[in-house]
């Protein structure tokens, strides 16, 4: 499995200009629709990859965006879409990743595929993942090491901030109302 | 003796405060008081699973009062296939969820197992975690020996920190 890493400087961030991305990805959304980031263009996105086996991490980073989400003005709200994309799609199946999302926000939208899908996805934003084993006895059994960012996407497909693990939710606030407020 | 009792009075009056039951207060501390002579938990908690989710957290504050330093070795749950103690470690962005022999708890000090961090980890669950249920688990100390705790579960996206205390009891 391929590795990709995140500069620290760039994970802390805080960056003054959009980031043009290279790449893109093609997976499948929770009602099981084909979807591409070239397609999400047009819209402010929220980009966090984990994966729902993941105990602590993940709900912990999920658990601040959706306290984000609740912190935005309505009108704002409806110009963001929170993704949740996987990467363990091998366990992740389209039903599941749903379940999982709405027991966060219902605004938060998950995205799977297969693994060929997932990594192009994850090489996209320079995510690193890779498989840990936590019960030798059962090779279904593991845990997945992988970046806790999340990146906010302006709509002409641009990075315009990455926040490290469990950012303070009022600056998360703060930075998401300075581009969506605007007209 | 002195310091013994000093102690009781301050973890009366920090139970009064944190139980916000006032009515109760006197008797939750009461009983409380016999059991933290040494180590005492709180506010044990965890997040509620997807349906299909096989693993699960849970997180506490645990303070050593003994005169000794202390290890949590070891926590045993029926609600999973196995349970283990468990830290993340965070390598330039990367969050390493990696497996833990033992806790230190240091005598006079207070460990917390948070979110992001130290934690006890469910492996493989039978059931799912849903909000509102308690379910025991039984933590292992090197020297003050087993200790019940209550966890109690809070909604997935939880940081804790919001509700009251769960309850302790130390295991004859």
């Amino acid at each position: 499995m391929a590795c990709f890493t995140v500069n620290s400087a760039m994970a802390n961030a805080g960056s003054k200009h959009p980031m043009p991305i290279k790449g893109g990805f093609s997976l499948v959304d929770e009602t099981g629709k084909n979807v591409t980031l070239k397609g999400y263009r047009g819209q402010y996105l929220l980009i966090y990859f984990g994966y729902t086996y993941c105990p602590d991490i993940c709900p912990t980073s999920l658990g601040i965006i959706s306290q984000a989400l609740d912190g935005l003005t309505k009108k704002s709200l409806d110009k963001l879409l929170p993704l949740f994309i996987s990467i363990d799609p091998e366990r992740d199946t389209v039903e599941y990743i749903k379940e999982y999302t709405d027991m966060f926000h219902p605004r938060l939208v998950g995205l799977t595929g297969t693994v060929a899908q997932a990594s192009r996805a994850a090489k996209t934003f320079g995510v690193y993942f890779a498989k840990a084993e936590i019960n030798p006895e059962d090779s279904t059994d593991y845990s997945v090491d992988h970046s806790s960012n999340t990146f906010f996407i302006d709509p002409k497909g641009r990075i315009i901030e990455i926040f490290g693990h469990a950012p303070q939710v009022e600056n998360v606030i703060k930075i998401l109302e300075q581009h969506l407020s605007k007209q | 003796m002195k310091k013994i009792q000093l102690f009781s009075t301050l973890a009366f009056v920090a139970i009064l405060g944190l139980s916000g039951c006032q009515s109760t207060g006197h008797k939750m501390a009461d009983s409380e008081m016999s059991h933290t002579q040494k180590i005492m938990v709180q506010k044990p908690w965890a997040r509620a699973s997807a349906g299909m989710a096989k693993a699960g957290a849970a997180f506490m504050t645990i303070s050593n009062h003994s005169m000794h330093d202390d290890k949590l070795i070891g926590a045993s749950a029926n609600i999973s296939e196995h349970t283990e103690l468990h830290t993340h470690l965070m390598d330039n962005g990367v969050m390493r969820m990696r497996q833990v022999e033992h806790i230190d708890i240091p005598k006079g000090e207070l460990v917390a197992l948070k979110p992001g961090g130290l934690h006890i980890m469910f492996i493989n669950l039978k059931n799912s975690l849903n909000k509102g249920d308690k379910f025991p688990v039984t933590l292992e100390f090197q020297k003050a020996g087993k200790v019940e705790i209550q966890v109690e579960v809070y909604a997935a996206g939880a940081m804790g920190g919001k509700h009251s205390m769960g309850s302790t009891h130390k295991m004859h």
